[in-house]
């Protein structure tokens, strides 16, 4: 209690301490002088004595005063004062600073912003959604396929022991009500306990019950989402109970979902959610399986037991399940959504952002360095006055705290600004998209703690020169540029090999990064996408049935090949490039002798006749598909060359039979490889049916329509619209881009990277060019009284210069060393990342290096040249 | 700045706890008492005396109350806590087993 009282004491009364103390001491004074009396001296000689002998104790004052509980609380506002002075004394260099800080906190801010939100958490509105995964099947080699079966799912949620909760969703498109006001959304067909297992709960009416299905006999339940129940329903309460039709199928509506709720697919903004029909076929793998991990339970530990439950199912159930294993994995490592998509263009972007902080980190060092030179003095002074080393540390940092604090006030707004940017950026697929780009606690968390870091980085070169000097030296020199000391010249050349080991290894990241994704851009997808126009039409959504839908594409293709304008026009059930996975099947190819357990899944897609020649895919053998290729007639495919080489080691595959869906195919022609799912990719077997007697277009990707037509996307809309409803007035669900748009979806995360990749290399040349210029000039401009002492003793200015390049060179060629170092031992995070472009390449390096080195003799060469022109007398008097 | 070294910084805690212990007394008599008491062998000076007081204050060990003195004016009186008493025992304790120590090996060389 007393103890208590002595802190709040000297919290709030550290004045009156200092008073009392003051009194203290003075009384001891008097008392020693009334000594002295007594001995017999003179009262001026008894004062002087007594004041020598207490002399000593102004020193200690301060060691007392430290001695003080919640010591440092005291000083902390002087030392806010102090540095807010020192920043207005140079507002200058201060502005430079907070701007450079900004520049490098704003930009991690916004990245990590991005990270936070569209990678790591992409579902807003779901409680508690670290605990949240993906549970995926797994099958040996080959293509992935994630998708999980109804029955698969049901054993998963009974058997695994360390989640809460198991589940399923299908997504798709749909349309909401009929002719003129039908509205396109998408749709998810879920498990009852879809709601209960996110920790979603509805703002109006309820979720499903946990054991709800869909049953197409009876009238579905349907929850919306806020927006829908926004725009459509213009949020009206009476909704609930309501029946619309979607998809032509009564619904009810029984639930509204809170606005920041859009779905638990990364990158797809869903609307309505209804309750998925039973399926006992565990064949049928068409969902995607989220699971809730029990509390403390890691995701390899899920995932090590996924996977013993899947060995079992497989052993159980071999006819459907020999092979299939299972896996958990964390949201954004899921095969499926935009997650996936963005996370490797993120980490490049957030190394990136790291290394642009570090180097605007030694730039401000830099300049805090050469502002406390003038402080050297004052700090040598104030050391010998009694101030703790300790003390004079935390005044610096608190500066330098100032400092960062006033910069992340000016980067966080940025950052925020910067948040919805990728909303922006993402190519028009036709999916409504929803990205989180909101930002959380968590982001204000980490700007908060990249300010302390930046301020502890930056703060920590001054220190070191302030406070490592003694204080003889300090005040014999400090605040004279004079030669310097062999430390302070220390620090500045390793700041110099430092500034320029962190900006070769960025600018060599960054210019690995811009060439990698140059060459992808630059990558032949293997046909020609200028001038044709692609709609994809949810025919599913006008409840066609597969004949239906057929007969629909067909008269649709013959109607629009007759339109103005257009010259070719095809149709198929996928568009390649896009953010989709990709249909794929096993195939028996007659012929090819498969080893055990080889995966034999191949990608394919259904076309029309016409559909090769559209896209200008070259047919190297056989023929096209004709429209007599129909269910009625034997089944036929076209393969790719390497399916050629994969099967028939590259010879002529025409003629050959393949079985796929239990039937039997004859090839019959052949076209040239192409770009199918990612540009990246390997070149990959691949096949393609004949529209008429594939899968057809019903799913989510709905049909496809090519036309090559003399006008833009924009303009081919009305056309199509007029075309389509002259054959079916109510079909709805259209959307229409350019097949180049299109296709730049395969770009999304690699442009985003590059867009802001770009920005920040020119914010890292910015950065590393001036910082080099002022670390180096402000070294040599120190010299300033050495090159006038030579100069005076008969140097030649030319080998002046030549001394002054060879330091600058050398620190430059030191901090090259030190950044190839750092690329080098990088290069194996990088490389899975790059595309084409060694880790090593030379390009980057050197064009890295070159640059580097320029600004190196350029920062060395003028204040050289200046000081060399000055008269040797004023250099020497300066001081 | 140079810092007595640890030896006599707990010598002189333990010094001024003595005298303390008697009765209250101010900073000035605590060094008068010890220069008396030791028969002018011991000198404490104010720079170590007071950042001594003040640290053994903070501990709580020892409290201060401001009272007029024989001199009838202001002074700072300090006077032994419960917790000064303890460990004034510990210090006594610890120094005689330390000074015992340190004789007989200075006796037997």
């Amino acid at each position: 209690m007393e103890r208590l009282l002595l802190i709040l004491r000297a919290v709030f009364q550290s004045k009156r301490a200092d008073q009392e103390l003051d009194e203290e001491l003075q009384y001891h004074l008097d008392m020693q002088v009334q000594e002295g009396l007594k001995r017999g001296l003179t009262p001026q000689q008894a004062q002087t004595a007594a004041k020598r002998a207490l002399g000593a104790i102004t020193q200690r004052k301060e060691e007392i005063r430290e001695a003080r509980p919640l010591h440092s609380l005291d000083g902390l506002w002087a030392d806010i004062k102090y540095g807010l002075r020192g920043i207005r004394r140079n507002p200058g260099i201060s502005t430079l600073i907070v701007l450079i800080m900004a520049l490098g906190i704003g930009a991690t801010t916004t990245v990590f912003g991005w990270i936070d939100g569209m990678v790591l958490h992409p579902f807003r509105g779901a409680a508690d959604d670290g605990q949240l995964a993906v549970l995926e099947s797994v099958r040996a080699n080959g293509i992935e396929a994630p998708s999980v079966s109804y029955a698969d799912s049901r054993d998963f949620q009974d058997s695994l022991r360390s989640i809460s909760g198991l589940l399923l969703s299908e997504k798709g498109p749909a349309s909401i009500g009929e002719g003129e006001n039908a509205y396109v959304v998408w749709y998810e067909n879920v498990s009852g306990n879809y709601f209960d297992v996110l920790g979603v709960k509805p703002i109006l009416g309820r979720a499903f019950a946990r054991d709800e299905y869909g049953d197409r006999a009876k009238s579905l339940t349907a929850v919306i989402s806020y927006r829908l129940w926004k725009n459509y329903f213009h949020a009206d309460e009476s909704v609930l109970g309501c029946t619309v039709r979607i998809n032509r199928y009564p619904v009810t509506i029984i639930g509204v979902v809170p606005p920041e709720f859009c779905g638990d697919f990364p990158g797809v903004a869903l609307d309505v959610w209804v309750p998925a029909p039973l399926a006992s076929d565990r064949n049928a793998r068409r969902f995607r399986a989220i699971v809730r991990l029990k509390p403390g339970v890691s995701v390899s530990q899920a995932s090590a037991e996924a996977a013993t439950v899947a060995a079992r199912l497989s052993v159980a159930f071999p006819k459907t399940n020999e092979g299939v294993g299972a896996r958990i994995v964390p949201i954004w490592k899921a095969q499926e959504g935009a997650s996936r998509i963005l996370a490797s263009p993120m980490a490049i972007l957030g190394t990136a952002c790291g290394l642009v902080l570090l180097i605007a980190c030694a730039n401000v060092a830099n300049l805090l360095l050469a502002r406390s030179g003038s402080q050297q003095r004052e700090f040598g002074i104030r050391i010998a006055l009694g101030a703790s080393p300790a003390r004079l540390r935390r005044q610096l940092f608190c500066e330098s705290l100032l400092l960062a604090t006033l910069a992340t006030l000016a980067g966080l707004p940025l950052a925020l600004w910067f948040q919805n940017l990728p909303v922006y950026l993402v190519p028009p697929t036709g999916v409504p998209v929803y990205l989180n780009v909101y930002p959380s606690a968590r982001v204000f968390l980490f700007a908060a703690l990249v300010c302390l870091a930046a301020a502890q980085i930056s703060g920590l070169p001054p220190v070191f020169q302030s406070l490592r000097r003694s204080v003889v030296d300090a005040l014999k020199q400090g605040g004279r540029s004079d030669t310097q000391s062999g430390q302070s010249r220390r620090i500045s050349g390793l700041l110099v090999v430092a500034e320029v080991g962190l900006a070769l290894a960025a600018l060599v990241t960054l210019g690995l990064f811009l060439r990698s994704l140059n060459g992808l851009q630059n990558t032949p997808a293997g046909y020609d996408h200028r001038y044709v126009t692609v709609s994809r039409l949810f025919l599913a959504t006008n409840n066609y049935t597969p004949s239906e839908e057929r007969q629909f594409s067909r008269q649709l293709r013959e109607r629009l090949l007759e339109s103005p304008g257009v010259t070719g026009a095809a149709y198929s059930d996928s568009i390649p490039l896009g953010f989709g996975l990709g249909k794929w099947n096993d195939v028996t190819v007659e012929g090819y002798a498969a080893r055990r357990g080889e995966n034999l899944g191949v990608h394919h897609a259904s076309v029309s006749p016409g559909y090769f020649d559209l896209l200008r895919m070259p047919l190297l053998a056989g023929r096209d598909f004709k429209p007599e290729d129909n269910p009625n007639a034997p089944p036929v495919m076209i393969v790719n060359e390497s399916f050629a080489r994969r099967f028939f080691d590259g010879r002529d595959p025409v003629g050959h039979r393949v079985q796929v869906f239990a039937k039997p195919f004859t090839i019959v022609g052949m076209v040239k490889d192409s770009k199918y799912l990612s540009l990246s990719e390997a070149p990959q077997p691949y096949f393609y049916m004949s529209f008429d007697q594939g899968g057809g277009g019903s799913g989510e990707n709905g049909v496809a329509f090519y036309a090559r037509t003399d006008r833009d996307a924009h303009g081919f809309v009305p056309i199509l619209r007029r075309e389509m409803s002259s054959i079916d007035p109510n079909s709805a669900g259209l959307t229409a881009m350019a097949l180049s748009d299109y296709i730049s979806a395969a770009w999304f995360g690699p442009r985003l990277a590059s867009l802001f990749l770009g920005v920040l290399g020119v914010i890292a040349m910015l950065l590393a060019g001036v910082g080099l210029y002022g670390v180096m000039a402000n070294s040599v401009s120190q010299r300033t009284r050495e090159i006038g002492i030579r100069m005076a003793l008969g140097a030649e200015p030319s080998g002046v210069l030549r001394m002054v390049i060879r330091r600058g060179l050398l620190l430059a060629l030191s901090g090259i060393a030190a950044g190839l170092v750092i690329a080098l031992a990088a290069a194996p995070q990088i490389e899975p990342l790059l595309y084409h472009v060694s880790p090593a390449d030379p390009i980057s390096i050197a064009g890295a290096a070159l640059f580097l080195i320029v600004v190196a003799v350029i920062a060395s060469l003028i204040p050289a040249l200046r000081a060399t022109r000055v008269d040797p007398i004023r250099a020497l008097q300066e001081e | 700045m140079s810092k007595p070294t640890d030896l006599v910084q707990g010598t002189l805690d333990l010094l001024i706890l003595k005298t303390v212990a008697l009765e209250p007394v101010h900073g000035w008599a605590i060094a008068q008492r010890i220069r008396q008491m030791s028969s002018e062998v011991l000198q404490v000076g104010e720079s170590a005396l007071y950042p001594a007081l003040h640290k053994l204050e903070q501990r709580g060990w020892i409290e201060a109350e401001w009272k007029l003195s024989e001199a009838n004016r202001r002074a700072k009186y300090y006077s032994l806590t419960r917790a000064g008493r303890k460990a004034l025992a510990a210090e006594t304790g610890n120094w005689e087993r330390l000074a015992g120590a340190i004789s007989a090996i200075v006796r037997m060389v």
